[in-house]
């Protein structure tokens, strides 16, 4: 009988030591397969101290590659993480916030609402992928993965091998080097576009509803910094449209005052501002909605001084 | 539910556990709800037939264990013979609505054209129901030893649907014979740790064959069979070289997925592909290639013809017979008629010309074990077995007719030179691991040929069991072909 209880125990022990060297070489495997272009940039926000970060850059690619928390921290002496990836939509941004906030404790959070204009829970696999592959494993990230994907599409994001396993073809030094957390999360971008001849920015007076999903999490954005004492900046940084702009996106951009108005909160609209940044639309666009190096210097160095005038950083 | 797919992942370890977790005399209603569900997730209406079959069988296996006790007379075989016509008509009938009925209809429209008449064929819609050649043939086969006496007829209903059901190898056998499997559902299990480690190392085997083997070759071989019209007969005679190999590991895969399944449960089933492609003869192949289905057909066809029994003539007849049988089993098709008499005829003349092929031997003093023999006999074998395989795959009679054109007149073998290699479906990359995965696939089968792979692996020290294990775990993570970019292929043999 002892015998057995002793077989049975080393059974149970081996069969443990073999499930956490699988569960490490899994994720050791999982890590070197996954993609890499926002490793780096959302590595940096966890490499910062614990709660130093003052000012949290939140949103989309066009404060990925709009606002430069580098140059806010440079210039202004403000610390800054610029925590936004590509086609996050708001109710990503939602998650990503709450996960931001297990680690930091801004005194603002600078949040792009371009993404009213888009009415869904992701804007593509791919670009959840980018928030969610990089993301640490907690609470956040799972119910991000389990409220915004409908039942057979979430475990490619619960484990990511599942989507990547295919890149063993193209593993390069990179993808077995650590990640590089010197920066501070922004992208700059290269290159000028131009916009189509006869493009004008639409009157603030023009407006439309931002999309009903998208505000929704919005709303819970709002409530979550009421209730931890952070500062909401709604932003939209410069863009141009296509000629037939079929998400109407300038109106809804603008309709956002009407927003911020009777939620109390700061609204910061630029395309109407363009004189007060120095800002020129044939000079200053990566693409038709993207800035360049150029268009995000002038953009950070006028919200660097914004922040400091009203928020005393 | 497919084996490779995540939804299996979870529902075989929570069915495991739970069936080593309650009282042994639950476990067989455990295990039967289980495998309904696991039906039902791919249809459950058409789980009503499985339990049609069901009923049917058992009742009819009921009725011949009553009439058993009948003195013998003409009343007792009426009762008997009547009880499995009634089941065997009753399941044929099914599988032929089901299965064949647009095949059937197809061609009496064709005739009908022949001799001037008109008939369109009806659209009937019914979907082929998944593993319903296995589980009818499986129930068949209960209803038939019951009739033999070769088993008692069970009296448990909930067993029996238990033993037409069993998720293992429900879809896609193999197909177990109901003295084995019965037997084993009614005692009682234990856990077993070096037996559950064994079934989990075969059905991580399976999930190699299948995932890292199979569906990588399906790329080059559907790029080449689904649009046959100009290939070259190099390309043609790779992607059927491919097509071997991916429907034995596809088919094999599933089978040893199935019966690891069914290991770490304590239930054995019977091999179903021990390695086909070393087979030296016909014969041979057939008793190394779906070994539960080949067996199904000499037990209860090829047999009760009268087998070799009755003469030469009768013997080439009833192989003709249990091959074109097995032919339209595989597919209601045309060419896959054509395919199983090849075989047949194959199978045929092998026996035919074993008396003077021995004499040839003998004269030539070639030993029958000798080297030269084995190589001889193995290489002649695999060629004419890779042409079955172009009749097999082909998508019609008029295909077939185009693939051999391109490999006996068109041969090209530039078609295959430097990067154009790489433009049916495998790039370089794939073509590699394809190759790799190909080359290691063959390597474990030479062994797994010189006695018992496994058994030796479990009495390796236990860093190398756990490099083993780690390793075809990873190999399946990184180089298997599943997640959004593809759709985790069915299973070839589920359309049968």
């Amino acid at each position: 009988m002892e015998k057995k209880k002793t077989s049975v125990l080393r059974g149970i022990l081996r069969t443990a030591a073999f499930a956490l060297l699988f569960a490490f070489l899994f994720h050791a495997v999982s890590t070197v397969l996954a993609d890499k272009r926002f490793r780096d940039s959302m590595a940096a926000f966890y490499a910062e101290p614990r709660n130093s970060v003052e000012v949290l850059l939140m949103g989309s690619s066009r404060v990925h590659n709009g606002i430069s928390a580098a140059q806010l921290e440079e210039e202004f002496g403000i610390r800054a993480n610029n925590f936004s990836q590509d086609g996050q939509v708001l109710p990503v941004t939602w998650y990503a916030l709450r996960e931001a906030l297990r680690y930091q404790k801004p005194k603002v959070v600078v949040l792009d609402v371009y993404k009213v204009i888009q009415d869904s829970l992701i804007d593509s696999p791919a670009s959840l992928h980018r928030t969610t592959d990089n993301m640490s494993v907690g609470l956040p990230r799972v119910e991000m993965i389990y409220d915004l994907l409908p039942k057979g599409e979430r475990a490619e994001f619960l484990f990511n091998i599942i989507t990547y396993h295919t890149r063993w073809k193209e593993l390069t030094a990179v993808d077995f080097a650590p990640a590089d957390v010197s920066g501070k999360g922004d992208e700059i971008l290269e290159g000028t576009y131009q916009p189509y001849e006869g493009f004008a920015v639409v009157p603030e007076s023009v407006t439309a509803s931002g999309a009903e999903c998208e505000l929704r999490y919005l709303d819970k954005i709002v409530e979550l910094c009421e209730k931890e004492g952070i500062e909401l900046l709604l932003v939209s940084v410069p863009f141009t449209t296509a000629e037939d702009d079929d998400l109407s996106r300038q109106e809804v951009l603008n309709g956002m005052a009407e927003y911020a108005r009777e939620k109390g909160l700061p609204y910061i609209n630029m395309m109407h501002m363009t004189e007060e940044l120095g800002f020129d639309f044939s000079t200053d666009m990566a693409d038709m909605y993207h800035l360049n190096a150029e268009g995000m210097r002038k953009v950070t160095d006028w919200l660097g001084r914004y922040l400091q005038q009203n928020y005393g950083l | 539910m497919l084996f490779n797919s995540l939804e299996f992942l979870l529902f075989f370890p929570a069915v495991t556990l739970l069936y080593f977790a309650i009282p042994a005399r639950w476990r067989h209603i455990w295990l039967l709800a289980a495998s309904y569900y696991f039906y039902m997730c791919w249809s459950p209406k058409y789980a009503l037939l499985m339990l049609f079959s069901t009923v049917v069988t058992w009742r009819g296996g009921r009725v011949i264990a009553r009439a058993d006790a009948l003195p013998e007379g003409k009343r007792r075989t009426r009762f008997r013979k009547g009880a499995l016509i009634a089941s065997v008509t009753a399941n044929l009938a099914v599988l032929t609505v089901f299965k064949y009925l647009t095949f059937i209809l197809e061609n009496i429209s064709r005739a009908a054209g022949l001799v001037g008449l008109s008939f369109t064929v009806p659209a009937i819609g019914l979907l082929l129901p998944v593993g319903i050649s296995f589980y009818t043939f499986q129930a068949l086969g209960y209803t038939i030893d019951v009739y033999r006496g070769d088993i008692d007829a069970e009296p448990d209903i909930l067993r029996y649907a238990l033993f037409v059901s069993f998720f293992p190898q429900l879809v896609t056998g193999p197909i177990e014979r109901s003295g084995s499997l019965l037997r084993q559902l009614r005692a009682e299990q234990s856990f077993d740790g070096a037996r559950v480690r064994a079934g989990l190392v075969r059905m991580g085997w399976g999930f190699f064959m299948k995932m890292v083997v199979a569906d990588r070759l399906a790329w080059f071989v559907d790029t080449v069979y689904n649009a046959p019209e100009g290939q070259a007969g190099s390309a043609v005679a790779l992607a059927t070289l491919f097509f071997m190999f991916q429907v034995y590991c596809d088919f094999g895969g599933y089978s040893n997925i199935a019966i690891g399944a069914a290991q770490v449960m304590g239930v054995k089933l019977m091999e179903n592909f021990p390695r086909p492609f070393l087979s030296r003869s016909f014969r041979d192949y057939w008793s190394r290639n779906h070994v539960s289905l080949s067996t199904w057909f000499r037990d209860y066809l090829y047999f009760p013809l009268g087998g070799s029994r009755k003469g030469k003539a009768r013997m080439v007849l009833n192989t003709m017979i249990v091959f074109v049988v097995s032919g339209l089993w595989h597919g209601a098709a045309w060419h896959f008629v054509f395919w199983g008499a090849v075989h047949g005829v194959c199978i045929a003349a092998g026996r035919l010309t074993l008396p003077c092929r021995k004499k040839l031997r003998a004269a030539l003093h070639i030993p029958e074990d000798g080297a030269l023999h084995r190589a001889v006999s193995w290489f002649l074998t695999f060629i004419m077995l890779a042409g079955t395989y172009v009749l097999f795959r082909a998508n019609s009679m008029h295909d077939i007719v185009t693939l051999f054109h391109a490999m006996f007149c068109d041969f090209r073998l530039s078609a295959l030179a430097g990067e154009k290699l790489y433009a049916y479906g495998l790039d370089r990359m794939d073509m590699l691991a394809a190759l790799i995965s190909l080359a290691v696939l063959i390597a474990v089968d030479l062994l797994a040929e010189r006695g018992d792979l496994l058994g030796r692996l479990e009495r390796k020290p236990l860093p190398i069991r756990w490099a083993v294990y780690l390793l075809l775990i990873f190999s399946i993570l990184i180089f298997g072909v599943y997640g959004p970019e593809y759709n985790a292929a069915a299973f070839i043999y589920f359309a049968f």
